[in-house]
């Protein structure tokens, strides 16, 4: 099996469809729909990678990242937002995630800035 | 809050929700288009079954954004209509249900209407339903959300005036309590104010409506 990816958003059709077709190129991938979904599935499966929805009922985005990174400082995290402009919302977690994605998403992007995050993770692990 | 304000939450939440069903829209008919490649190159892998729901899923969800594209179009144009109206309470109802749809979701509030339903026509602006409506759903999620409500247009007693139903929810007895405890919202315009009353007294339902406050003073 390839790369184990965890993605979280509450937007089902949305998040249903980007993990078939990550599934189709031969990713790993799990679904959750709320953040504390999302706290759970790390903490049982240690994914490679994390995509998370910066806005979800429960839990949302940024406490879930907030809470992960206290967890696993080198897991990496992408998040999503379908809301406005990042840097229009003022929220510190999202320094912590590597990429912050709006949506809707480019497919080629979204693939290359996952690989670009596990490339970066690994090689953080070997300089450790 | 401010008209302005009011009108920024209500075009801030449709955009997320739009966003969310352009992504939709993209995710499937990228899909698709895989499907089809993988299609081609073996014969006997058929993905009929699949492609067709994706495709139905792209339909619904360009029917969506088309829904909430009129929406904002009506609520753009809203605030040119003159403080005494007309308002057709019946299509506020919907649009607002369309509009905050996800910004209410995140407090897990399920906005309902009927659609279809005959037009009730107001003498107030539909910006002050809009706000008014707005209020309503800043009260519940104050006390912690999880609810479904349901708005109608109606007419009661010679008023104008949306029927609220609280349907359902884990917190349902908890939103009916705030609801019942507020009766009155800080008036969405000068000179303008929004009441919210018992339906009856049996039922999780209320009653809102929208009048000049110089008038209410002198009718008590």
């Amino acid at each position: 099996m390839g790369l184990r990816l965890l993605l979280a958003d509450d937007e089902r059709d949305f998040v249903d469809t980007l993990a078939e077709r990550l599934r189709l190129r031969d990713y790993d991938v799990q679904v959750v729909y709320d953040g504390a979904e999302a706290i759970r599935a790390v903490t049982a499966d240690k994914p490679d990678l994390v995509v998370l929805d910066l806005f979800m009922p429960g839990l949302p985005g940024d406490e879930a990242i907030r809470q992960l990174k206290m967890m696993y400082p080198a897991m990496p995290i992408i998040l999503l937002t379908g809301h406005q402009a990042v840097d229009d919302t003022g929220i510190s977690p999202i320094s912590q995630a590597f990429a912050c994605l709006t949506k809707p998403l480019a497919f080629k992007d979204f693939v290359a800035t996952v690989e670009a995050a596990i490339r970066g993770s690994a090689t953080q692990g070997n300089e450790k | 809050m401010t008209e302005r304000r009011c009108v920024a939450r209500l075009f801030a939440s449709a955009v997320h929700e739009l966003r969310n069903i352009l992504a939709v829209i993209r995710e499937s008919t990228g899909l698709g288009i895989d499907l089809l490649d993988m299609e081609q190159k073996s014969a006997e892998n058929s993905h009929q079954a699949r492609l067709h729901t994706v495709l139905e899923d792209s339909q619904k969800a360009v029917r969506q954004g088309a829904a909430l594209s009129d929406a904002m179009d009506y609520l753009a144009y809203a605030s040119d209509i003159e403080t005494n109206g007309p308002c057709d309470i019946t299509r506020v109802c919907h649009d607002f249900c369309l509009l905050y749809a996800r910004e209410a979701r995140s407090s897990k509030i399920t906005l309902l209407t009927d659609d279809g339903e005959d037009p009730v026509w107001a003498q107030f602006s539909p910006v002050l339903l809009f706000r008014a409506l707005l209020d309503v759903v800043d009260l519940c999620t104050s006390v912690g959300g999880q609810v479904s409500l349901k708005f109608s247009g109606e007419r009661r007693n010679k008023h104008e005036g949306v029927k609220i139903e609280v349907v359902a929810g884990t917190n349902r007895e908890l939103v009916v309590s705030a609801l019942a405890s507020c009766p009155r919202f800080e008036g969405p315009r000068i000179g303008w104010m929004a009441k919210l009353m018992p339906w009856t007294s049996q039922d999780p339902c209320f009653f809102l409506t929208i009048s000049e406050a110089e008038a209410q003073t002198e009718n008590h």
